[in-house]
């Protein structure tokens, strides 16, 4: 199994938000779903090791994320929906440092970077609009040589041009062996992605429903 | 009023507050109440000493003016052009409080200059200051309404003064420095301003008389203490303005490493104010820097098993300072003290930072 989560809880305060006593998954793509506010974001989050939580969480079937917590996150990245950064900050900045800890290959990083037309590098993060800064979060979200990328709604507010890009470095990374969760109010299929299977986060929990 | 207050003067000392903060350390950290007295009557006795201080003065509402003509380009100022549609007295008026907002470190230079001529009987020498004020405070006034009857509202983003830029470091110690020199200058100038204080005026009694460490040990301690709201502001700053930093591969240990750091660095600048009275070892700084160190670390913390909820942190502090304080009175070592509590917040940095203190 690529991801494994066992007995996972999260919570705000006293509001219980997940409670998954077991799913897994293997290689492929899979689509997550569910309505606004049911706590898609906040199971990427958890997965992505930004939440604390309780639970256990594994990934390629030995990397636990409470007790590999390194190993765990050099292999699983996550663009989040709505990213937001230090307004003084450039892309440059946050994509050097990212490329850094997540020890991306040469190359790797200005790939990405032609590839969705971030030409605003030297540009602050105050100055950039949604869409420039979702692009950035994006190539983030493939520096290194992860197993399993997380995109959470990644295609609010990109231009045509970037979306094509991403669908094409999504296919070339899943052909090398990444597993993608990708949650969209947008079917995927079109774009010549195969979807593995389809999760809908509903009271709490993942559950499996038939693939469009 | 209070709009035109918050978003102009407020912006300015907070976008300056790396530059107050540098102010503040030299003239409350190093320079003695002697010193301060001595430039004050050379202003008012020597020849050309008014002169000086008017050139000084001049080149600080400058500096005002500057920032203001230039913050009110910036699109998010817009708002600024609607006080053309007040009246030109309330206008004035308004603009006048603005004004006295900026001036607001020569106002207090002025009145501490008035008790100076008081005390030394030269209140004849007084009066250039309020000619000062006369010219200073219009000055900034018609430069307001100046900018308002010449809007700009294009700003060019990518204009520099210098095609040369420095690089930004790619360390996440001096990203989050910045941050709290940019985004929280006001906490950063409050909390520093009240730790230098408290440090003066416990360096100062401690000089009066013959007192072993525990004396410097409580008043240091609480004024590292006072650092709790950029401790604060740091956590909130990993965990909610860059959270997503939380997914990068570091180990726990290199996190707890670079929360040591950057305390480290934080409290660095009033700790420095100890060299300047030579009352205390440099074995004895030390140690009471490491004190004031395990404080902060212990108070960080303990906010990731509390969720950074601050207002469940408070009476911890309130009774951790008692316990502290009992302990440095019954003469256990401030050394042992220290490590204890470095050795401790690492202990259950491990447990808290990933929820391990949730249960299974």
């Amino acid at each position: 199994m690529v991801l494994e989560v066992t007995k996972l809880k999260q919570q705000y305060g006293a509001n219980e938000v997940l409670h998954m006593e077991s799913w897994k998954i293997g290689y492929g793509i899979y689509w997550i779903q569910g309505e606004n506010g049911a706590g898609k974001s906040t199971l990427f989050r958890t997965l992505a090791g930004m939440l604390p939580y309780s639970g256990s969480v594994v990934l390629d079937g030995k990397y636990d994320l409470k007790q590999n917590q390194t190993d765990y996150l050099l292999r699983l990245n996550l663009g989040e929906a709505e990213p937001l950064y230090p307004s003084f900050l450039t892309p440059t900045d946050l994509i050097s440092f990212v490329a850094e800890a997540k020890k991306s290959p040469a190359g790797q990083a200005d790939m990405l970077i032609e590839a969705l037309g971030i030409n605003y590098l030297k540009n602050p993060f105050g100055s950039c609009s949604s869409g420039m800064v979702k692009k950035v979060s994006l190539a983030l979200a493939f520096l290194g040589d992860p197993s399993v990328i997380i995109l959470d709604e990644p295609l609010i507010t990109i231009d045509q041009e970037a979306r094509t890009a991403l669908f094409e470095i999504i296919k070339t990374y899943h052909a090398n062996g990444v597993t993608f969760m990708l949650s969209s109010h947008q079917l995927f299929q079109q774009e010549g992605l195969t979807v593995s299977g389809s999760f809908v986060l509903k009271n709490k929990s993942l559950q499996s429903i038939p693939v469009l | 009023m209070k709009t035109l207050l918050f978003s102009t003067v407020s912006e300015f000392f907070k976008q300056r507050a790396g530059m107050f903060f540098v102010l503040i350390g030299i003239l409350f950290g190093f320079l003695s109440g002697r010193e301060h007295y001595a430039f004050a009557s050379f202003f008012l006795t020597d020849q050309f000493g008014m002169l000086y201080l008017f050139v000084i003065w001049a080149l600080y509402a400058i500096f005002c003016i500057h920032f203001l003509l230039n913050l009110w380009k910036q699109p998010a100022y817009h708002f600024v052009y609607q006080t053309r549609l007040w009246n030109a007295a309330r206008r004035f008026f308004r603009f006048g409080m603005v004004t006295l907002g900026f001036l607001q470190p020569l106002l207090y230079y002025g009145i501490y200059m008035l008790s100076v001529a008081l005390q030394a009987n030269l209140l004849n020498r007084i009066w250039p200051v309020f000619i000062f004020y006369m010219i200073l405070i219009p000055a900034l006034v018609v430069c307001a309404e100046w900018r308002i009857r010449n809007p700009r509202l294009f700003v060019n983003k990518k204009q520099a003064i210098s095609k040369w830029q420095i690089p930004r470091p790619n360390s996440w110690i001096y990203w989050s420095l910045e941050w709290l020199m940019r985004e929280k200058g006001v906490t950063l100038l409050v909390c520093k301003t009240g730790s230098a204080i408290v440090f003066v005026c416990t360096l100062i009694y401690y000089q009066t008389d013959t007192y072993d460490l525990r004396l410097p040990a409580i008043g240091l301690s609480l004024a590292y203490l006072l650092n709790i709201g950029l401790s604060y502001e740091l956590f909130q700053w990993e965990s909610v303005v860059l959270l997503w930093n939380r997914s990068l591969p570091l180990s726990i240990n290199k996190r707890f490493g670079r929360m040591i750091l950057i305390h480290a660095l934080v409290i660095l600048p009033e700790t420095l104010i100890c060299f300047r009275y030579h009352v205390l070892t440099l074995t004895e700084i030390a140690q009471l820097y490491l004190l004031g160190l395990s404080i902060l670390l212990l108070f960080h913390t303990y906010l990731y098993r509390k969720n950074g909820l601050l207002e469940d942190t408070m009476q911890p502090v309130l009774i951790g300072f008692v316990v502290l304080t009992l302990l440095i009175l019954y003469k256990i070592p401030v050394l042992l003290i220290a490590v204890s509590g470095i050795f401790y917040s690492w202990y259950v940095f491990q447990k808290w930072y990933s929820g391990k203190n949730q249960k299974n």
